[in-house]
């Protein structure tokens, strides 16, 4: 018998009740992330009008995911779902330099708001595979994470979502650097 | 050269005809594309992904036409939506749902003047209620969505919302709530419908039937645009999985994972690489790195933390209490392991799995060697593990050969992560037969194992001792240089990666893994390895200059162990991945 990416999630996360929420720009690839995590066993409820969103469910461990594209407009709609989170991912297609600045900006209106203040952020570099690809250090300089979060706790990692490279990284850092309050 | 259809490739080549009004032709296709999409038969597209395509900005004249095509529009925003969604299949990505929305509130405004008093005559007003009516739809009818929102909730997210947006203008907000309260219960109450496919069956013929239609330029751009990423990056490095589940898009779906038995599978080592041809010719001769097969002596440890390299499991207070007691309980899980008796058995190792084969009878066995399977493998006799992320070495006992040499012929096997947590370890029969089985574990474990180098390069504002900002502050002024006091130091661990799980997971998306590919991957990471432990090693002076005195010394001294010696455990295992494929190549040759 193999072993499964829930096993480690059990190891990682015990028996902690987290929200975790999953964030970015369309195409950064948070659905090809959230399918690689669920190993494609997907139980499909009846479809509902309305957004795309995923859950992974193990133990307590809960992760809610959906894209908060649109205008800035629209984004104090979602402000209901902020608290009680306790990370934050945020997806970046690093190979996407165009959008970049896009994608910067729609992290710092999320990080930005009062009931994100204690979440950590997880930034996924994601298509690290793509020629031309930002590396975890190019993004970190990009988004100037250094400078703009002096007291939240924040990460770059690199991360290929097809072969699952750097999702079990990722998920391990925020299960160190989540406290069992979240 | 757009417009040639089957048709007219058969007639004589004629000059095109002047167009006067391009506008006018483009206005048409998309009026045209419009039409074919209420009706479902715009072939280049399934029904479900026209919202996508609609949303997208190029698509603005088609989407205008769409939905001019099914004005008037009620009245009422939840009729409105309602009508929308009975026409347009509305389970799409957030941005050109927003895109669709906005052109719908620009026309709903026009149509109601005179009637939509609450809206104020601004579209931004509609659309951020239309948007807001969306989110509570999926809110309350989408078992994913655990934080329903109460009537109140709702009203006064969406009022936020719109005084946020309309800091400018005076909002009228009592009119704009009591609409809000009855779109509230109606939404509770019905919910929008699902657009239906009105194909009477074969969708996938209506698909391609025109796929030589008009207008797939755009197409080429947007929706299609992932898809043909998707496909190149998956060629760039490993073979094309027909039918891969990855590129497929359900959405809204939900699943819970209920106990780790339901996710447990057994995952063939074979299907991670890619078969070569020299597999078939040396995959035969024992004593290759193909393939070790012998009858030796075996028992399986368990994997104390003292030669795991995996990091602590939780940091909660619990965990804290129990790694106090560490030393301990390692200490009892070597006299356990000490303890325990050696089996016989066929260990085979082969195509990325290591298999034991406990004898069947006490019949063709002596005494010693009958093993009862009952107490180690469940009623089998037989059980294959997966060589991920495995590493081989020698241990114990060594034997002079006759050069000289001391060899050992005791081997140890850690075994992938979570693998039942075991340590195998084997008993040879000659130091020899020991280094065989060593290179042939190894060299399928670096066959078959991704290279895990996502948290070397992994970029943190948390504080280890040796961030870039404390040493280059140190750097500008090492002499009046003073740590901040109030300075928080985090505990440096590793974290779990990417060969730390087996499954399904590295298989069915991921692609096989080449041969080539993994020789490359691996002389990538070993040299990265050892710039990063000499990188770390440099470090260590300057650290003792700018910790020394400080409350926090140890600490720090603490966390460059434990990050030197996982880097030394790193190289060495990988290390030994590189030179068993290293050899393998030498085989070839």
């Amino acid at each position: 018998m193999g072993n499964s990416v829930s096993k480690v999630l059990g190891k990682l996360f015990g028996t902690r009740e987290m929200k975790i929420l999953m964030l970015g720009l369309d195409n950064a690839g948070k659905t090809t992330i959230l399918y690689k995590l669920k190993l494609n066993k997907i139980k499909t409820s009846a479809p509902t009008v309305g957004f795309n969103v995923e859950t992974l469910s193990f133990k307590n461990v809960k992760f809610n995911m959906w894209d908060v594209g649109g205008q800035a407009r629209l984004r104090p709609l979602w402000r209901h779902y902020f608290p009680a989170t306790s990370a934050l991912i945020f997806v970046i297609d690093s190979s996407d330099t165009e959008r970049l600045d896009q994608a910067k900006e729609e992290l710092f209106s999320i990080i930005g708001e009062k009931e994100m203040e204690n979440v950590v952020l997880l930034v996924l570099a994601n298509k690290q595979d793509l020629p031309g690809a930002l590396g975890p250090n190019e993004v970190s300089d990009f988004l100037q994470l250094g400078e703009s979060l002096k007291n939240q706790l924040w990460c770059v990692i690199g991360s290929n979502a097809l072969t699952g490279q750097g999702l079990i990284e990722g998920l391990s850092w925020i299960s160190k650097n989540t406290s069992s309050s979240h | 050269m757009l417009m040639v259809s089957s048709e007219e490739t058969d007639l004589p080549i004629v000059e095109s005809p002047k167009m006067t009004n391009i506008h006018a032709f483009i206005d048409d296709m998309g009026l045209k594309t419009a039409d074919q999409m209420i009706r479902q038969s715009y072939g280049p597209l399934e029904y479900t992904e026209y919202a996508n395509w609609l949303g997208a900005r190029e698509n603005k004249k088609a989407l205008t036409e769409f939905l001019n095509l099914l004005r008037p529009w009620p009245a009422s925003l939840y009729l409105t939506m309602s009508k929308l969604s009975h026409f347009l299949y509305m389970i799409a990505e957030a941005t050109p749902l927003d895109n669709i929305l906005e052109e719908l509130s620009v026309q709903w405004t026009e149509d109601h003047k005179n009637d939509g008093m609450f809206c104020q005559g601004d579209y931004r007003v509609c659309h951020i209620i239309l948007f807001s009516l969306l989110i509570l739809n999926s809110d309350l009818h989408n078992e994913t969505f655990d934080m329903k929102f109460t009537e109140d909730q709702f009203v006064q997210n969406t009022i936020n919302a719109l005084k946020h947006d309309l800091k400018d203008a005076q909002i009228d907000e009592e009119p704009i709530k009591e609409e809000l309260k009855i779109y509230y219960n109606q939404i509770n109450n019905i919910p929008f419908p699902i657009c239906q496919s009105k194909a009477p069956s074969d969708s996938n013929s209506k698909y391609s039937a025109s796929a030589a239609t008009n207008d797939t330029t755009s197409l080429k751009t947007s929706s299609n645009r992932r898809n043909s990423r998707h496909v190149s990056r998956k060629t760039s490095f490993f073979s094309l999985r027909p039918g891969s589940s990855v590129l497929e898009r359900s959405p809204t779906t939900q699943s819970v994972m209920s106990s780790a038995s339901e996710w447990s599978q057994h995952v063939n080592a074979a299907d991670f690489y890619v078969h070569q041809p020299e597999d078939e010719i040396f995959g035969k001769q024992n004593d290759s790195l193909w393939l070790v097969d012998y009858t030796l002596n075996f028992k399986l440890n368990k994997l104390n933390s003292s030669n795991s390299n995996t990091p602590h499991s939780s940091n909660n207070g619990f965990m804290k209490l129990f790694r106090k007691g560490n030393s301990l309980i390692q200490e009892q899980q070597r006299a356990e392991n000490s303890s325990k008796k050696m089996h016989r058995a066929r260990v085979v190792v082969q195509k990325g799995s290591l298999e034991l084969q406990l004898s069947k009878g006490k019949n063709f066995l002596s005494s010693r060697s009958f093993t009862n399977p009952s107490s180690l493998f469940g009623n089998s006799f037989v059980r294959k593990f997966n060589l991920f992320g495995a590493f081989a070495e020698t241990i114990g006992e060594t034997v002079i050969d006759s050069t000289g040499t001391s060899k050992s012929k005791w081997l140890q096997v850690q075994l992938s992560g979570d693998q039942y947590q075991k340590l195998l370890v084997l008993e040879c029969s000659s130091s020899a037969q020991c280094q065989n089985y060593l290179n042939c574990i190894n060299f399928w474990a670096s066959r078959i194992t991704p290279i895990p180098d996502s948290q070397f390069e992994m970029v943190s504002n948390q504080e280890y001792g040796w961030s870039e900002k404390l040493l280059s502050e140190y750097a500008k002024d090492p002499i009046s240089f003073k740590v901040d006091p109030k300075i928080k130091i985090f505990q440096w661990e590793p974290l779990h990666g990417l060969d730390s799980v087996y499954t399904n997971f590295n298989v069915e998306e991921s692609g096989k893994l080449s041969m080539d590919s993994q020789l490359y991957q691996w002389r990538i990471f070993v040299t990265k390895l050892a710039d990063w432990m000499h990188e770390h090693n440099h470090l260590k002076p300057r650290l003792i200059e700018i910790w020394t005195g400080n409350p926090n010394f140890e600490v720090i001294m603490d966390n460059w162990n434990a990050k030197y010696l996982y880097l030394n455990n790193q190289y060495h295992k990988h290390n030994e991945y590189l030179k068993a494929l290293e050899k393998g190549y030498e085989q070839f040759q």
